[in-house]
């Protein structure tokens, strides 16, 4: 039995003892599985060995998913079970012996050069509480077979970032360029001669408006930035998918073009199945309008059972969040709890509900301010991107 | 590991072998360690400690997940079959 088969056996495993019931309407809603609990005895990898084993799903060494509840109700997700996923090897501690002499690049403006941390740390400060959520969140609940880690929903976390917003280190240095409409990140990993730079550098193109939000962060979530989450620096786009947010970043360029890289070419690119990566295809940017349940999950008791997740509207404000006990059939309006950290932020919603003893297929549907719904469904795409159907979302709850 | 359980025969694993280290271009090893083939990269996961099935190696030669290049215009079938059992059968197997 391979890896990917027993992942997807274990979650089996721990749903409602089937891979699908009717719901009320007679629409088949898949019941997948509540808690994807570390079955697999791996280890964590000694880059991120100071994370919480019993809140990680180990897919690989690069990809450590958080168990679906272990995102708790802080609306904040703590640094020790914040999900992973690197597409190069992170580098080795030495870049974090001392941080501040990380040396940044910048071209495409006025006078470009090169800035120690130290020295961005100068031009200006500002926090921002964004998610990151990986391009594949979800890809474990598509039906087609697609490379790479099955994610179901812990691809996604939501921190807060301190950093140097890019627009004044753009300010600094002149300002971008004339015919600049993009802003383009390179990873610092370095690279093996032998191959070629734009078949595996890690360097992501976003419209150049993100930088009006963009910052170069230092801190996150009150400490600094971990190897494992691309300190000593790491470009934060908010509201933009996990790829954007290039970690260990070495130069940042106000470009006419997108980069020639391979993964912003022909990666994160959404696609029929079946079809090759291509420019013209739809690029993995802003973030869509997703929801989901994280309490109950599998059983609970009968009688008043809070029902809460996280809701957010990718670089809009999410307004409204109901739920369904009965796999769609009716919905009813959750509350939001918490603060309110900012339109990136994810807002934690609740739902009091009075369940007698039978089971559940609960889930729940956003709206963003823009009248954006969540979807029922999400249609298959080559690599299995972003699942945000609240169909295969969904829960099965047993109330005993 | 189960992965060569599909039925590779020597010639196959040796090939695989030949593909790993040197046909593939980039070749494999210079990215990923696999102690079998004395392959030291280290800038992609350690094959090593993955093993990887047969199944996954082809999909990812493939598809080129995340930074990895995509081998599927450039190898060919028979030569991705091979890569993916010779990795899948020596991965951790030192």
């Amino acid at each position: 039995m391979n890896m990917s088969t027993r992942i997807r056996r274990r979650h089996f495993l721990v749903g409602a003892g089937g891979t699908a019931v009717l719901g009320a309407s007679g629409a088949s809603v898949a019941i997948l599985p509540a808690i994807a609990q570390d079955a697999q005895g791996g280890s964590l990898p000694s880059y991120a060995d100071w994370k919480n084993p019993e809140a990680m799903v180990i897919h690989t060494e690069l990809t450590l998913e958080t168990v679906r509840d272990a995102i708790g109700t802080s609306v904040v997700t703590s640094n020790d079970v914040f999900f992973i996923r690197n597409n190069l090897n992170p580098p080795s501690e030495e870049v974090v012996q001392d941080r501040d002499a990380w040396e940044v690049s910048f071209e495409g403006v006025a006078n470009p050069r090169t800035m120690t941390l130290g020295e961005l740390k100068t031009l200006g400060l500002e926090t921002v509480a964004t998610i990151i959520q990986c391009s594949g969140n979800g890809r474990g609940l598509f039906d087609h077979d697609a490379s790479g880690a099955p994610w179901r929903t812990g691809a996604a976390g939501c921190a807060v970032w301190s950093g140097v917003p890019v627009r004044a280190v753009a300010e600094e240095l002149g300002g971008s360029v004339d015919g600049a409409r993009f802003m383009t990140s390179t990873g610092g990993e370095e690279l093996p001669e032998e191959v070629n730079r734009d078949e595996i550098v890690v360097e992501r193109s976003v419209p150049l408006e993100a930088m009006e939000n963009a910052i170069l962060a230092f801190e996150m979530n009150g400490a600094p930035v971990p190897i494992a989450h691309g300190g000593p620096l790491r470009m934060i786009v908010p509201g933009y998918y996990g790829i954007n947010n290039v970690k260990y970043v070495r130069t940042v360029a106000f470009t006419e073009e997108e980069s020639t890289a391979d993964i912003q070419v022909s990666g994160y690119r959404v696609r029929p199945v079946g079809e090759s990566g291509a420019p013209d295809q739809p690029s993995m940017w802003d973030m869509k309008v997703k929801s989901w349940v994280i309490h109950p999950l599998m059983e609970t008791t009968s009688g008043r059972v809070l029902i809460y997740g996280v809701a957010f509207g990718g670089t809009n404000p999410v307004e409204r969040v109901e739920v369904s006990t009965d796999g769609g059939e009716t919905w009813e309006d959750a509350e939001f709890t918490g603060p309110d950290l900012g339109r990136f932020a994810w807002r934690v919603f609740v739902l009091p509900a009075e369940l007698e003893p039978g089971d559940y297929t609960v889930t729940s549907r956003a709206t963003d301010s823009q009248g954006n719904v969540q979807e029922q469904t999400t249609e298959p795409n080559h690599r299995a991107y972003d699942y945000a159907g609240w169909d295969r979302l969904a829960v099965g709850v047993t109330v005993v | 590991s189960t992965g060569a359980a599909g039925g590779a025969d020597e010639a196959m694993l040796e090939l695989g072998r030949q593909v790993f280290l040197t046909t593939a271009e980039p070749p494999c090893g210079v990215c990923h360690t696999l102690a079998n083939a004395e392959a030291t990269g280290t800038i992609a996961p350690n094959l090593d400690t993955m093993r990887p099935t047969a199944e996954e190696v082809r999909n990812a030669l493939m598809e080129g997940p995340g930074a990895m290049p995509s081998y599927a215009d450039t190898l060919s079938d028979e030569e991705i079959d091979a890569v993916a059992e010779h990795v899948a059968a020596v991965a951790g197997a030192e």
